[in-house]
């Protein structure tokens, strides 16, 4: 393959990238506009008809008052699962954002879902990235702090974002370090089981690297290596 | 009887207006005093109708809640917003909390939740997650539990002069969500749940402090 075939190939993988987040978009609009409105408001209602049940029939062993309950269950149910769908998929706005702001609301809203704490270490100054770079590094880093709740009973998470190179050929570094269970990548590369295939696509797709060190009881360290642009 | 927290809502799904609505009507602490489903109609209802708390959609066709929150603020209509979106993303929070809104609220979670977190916006608490706070404010360092940083020692003196956290705000030139946040941490540091015990807190370390040999 030649030079100008492979950057051919490069800018195709890059708008690929957008197109899906695009996409995406507006499929978690839809959801938005449709499911969680509906949802909510039979929530209110139900609360309304509950109300009305305990003004006319008191007995708290009726089992219409256990009905009521068990379907406002399943719709709070409901909602925490398109919650967890919304928080991980929906696209920020990647124009307009440095990597570091897109990292440090991530991080926020990992946080946030998971109430654990995550340290970030920014080692500025962090070239302009462009917007596949920042899709493909946002991606893999959600992807990476997932695997190190989920997976990994991590107790601590260290995110590191620098850089290296000349500012022609600048390259992001970005880093997740947990000191959970880890695990041997031999075994688990082949099952896919932490979604390592989709961070090493990633990655490929905006022409850098993807490497992972682990081991059972010795934590996991993943490191990615991309050109800024 | 205690007072009515007088409300707008402001949303552009009619049935999640309708359904919110009818509960709120149905609490005995709560009045909807106006209904809103466009972005440009938030200002207008408020002028009009001058409600306690505004509850705001960020998602609104037309003037977004973000664009409605910066026309609030601007105005300096001494309103509390609540955001309530189905968007939990870090962007979104930061962006609210930048923009001065009191609390954040999740259409993901129970409207009974909502209405909860409702009267924790009115009683003047900052309702946002625990990492957005942190995230945006500053973390502590390690060595500072318990002890007071220089902004949250600054904010005591001006609380026990008597300020409000508008004057706090406008005299440390950061915005009132700020002094909010500095109150918090520094309830939570000196063990007090008010500002009346805070201030009080202060006076008292101030009258039995060593004077400085003039």
């Amino acid at each position: 393959m030649t030079v100008g075939e492979t950057e051919k190939e490069l800018g195709a993988s890059r708008h690929l990238l957008q197109v899906t987040e695009r996409e995406l978009q507006r499929l978690l609009l839809d959801i938005h506009d449709g499911p969680v409105q509906h949802m909510y408001a039979a929530l209110s209602q139900l609360d309304l008809l509950r109300q009305a049940l305990d003004a006319r029939l008191p007995s708290p062993e009726n089992a219409l008052h256990g009905r009521v309950d068990r379907i406002r269950r399943l719709l709070e149910h409901g909602l925490t699962d398109i919650r967890s769908f919304l928080g991980a998929l929906r696209p920020p706005e990647f124009e307009g954002r440095s990597l570091r702001e897109l990292m440090e609301e991530l991080v926020m809203q990992h946080e946030t879902d998971t109430d654990t704490e995550v340290s970030f270490v920014v080692d500025e100054p962090v070239p302009a990235a462009s917007v596949p770079v920042k899709i493909a590094l946002f991606r893999v880093l959600q992807e990476a702090l997932s695997n190190a709740y989920r997976h990994g009973g991590a107790r601590s998470v260290i995110v590191r974002l620098g850089a290296k190179g000349g500012a022609a050929r600048a390259r992001i570094l970005l880093a997740v370090e947990d000191d959970g269970a880890g695990f041997d990548p031999a075994t688990k590369v082949g099952d896919d089981h932490f979604g390592l295939a989709g961070m090493r696509y990633r990655a490929e797709l905006v022409g850098g690297t993807f490497n992972l060190r682990s081991a059972p009881g010795a934590g996991t360290h993943i490191m990615f290596d991309v050109p800024a642009s | 009887m205690t007072e009515c927290l007088r409300v707008v809502l402001a949303d552009d799904h009619e049935l999640l207006l309708e359904g919110l609505r009818a509960l709120l009507e149905a609490e005995p602490d709560m009045s909807v005093v106006a209904t809103v489903s466009s972005g440009a109609q938030v200002l207008d209802a408020v002028g009009r109708h001058h409600p306690d708390l505004v509850v705001l959609d960020l998602e609104m066709s037309g003037l977004s809640g973000l664009a409605c929150l910066k026309q609030l603020r601007d105005a300096q209509l001494p309103v509390r917003v609540l955001v309530l979106t189905a968007f939990g993303d870090g962007a979104s929070m930061r962006a609210a909390l930048e923009g001065g809104a009191d609390g954040y609220a999740l259409k993901t979670e129970s409207p009974r939740h909502t209405i909860e977190v409702m009267r924790e916006v009115a009683r003047g608490h900052l309702v946002f997650p625990a990492a957005a706070k942190r995230w945006l404010f500053g973390r502590p360092g390690p060595d500072d539990a318990g002890q007071l940083t220089e902004r949250e020692r600054a904010v005591l003196e001006l609380l026990a002069e008597g300020s409000t956290n508008a004057q706090i705000a406008r005299r440390m030139h950061v915005s009132e969500n700020t002094v909010k946040f500095h109150l918090q941490n520094l309830f939570l540091k000196l063990h007090v749940s008010n500002r009346t015990e805070a201030a009080a807190y202060y006076l008292k370390r101030v009258m039995t402090a060593p004077r400085s040999p003039r």
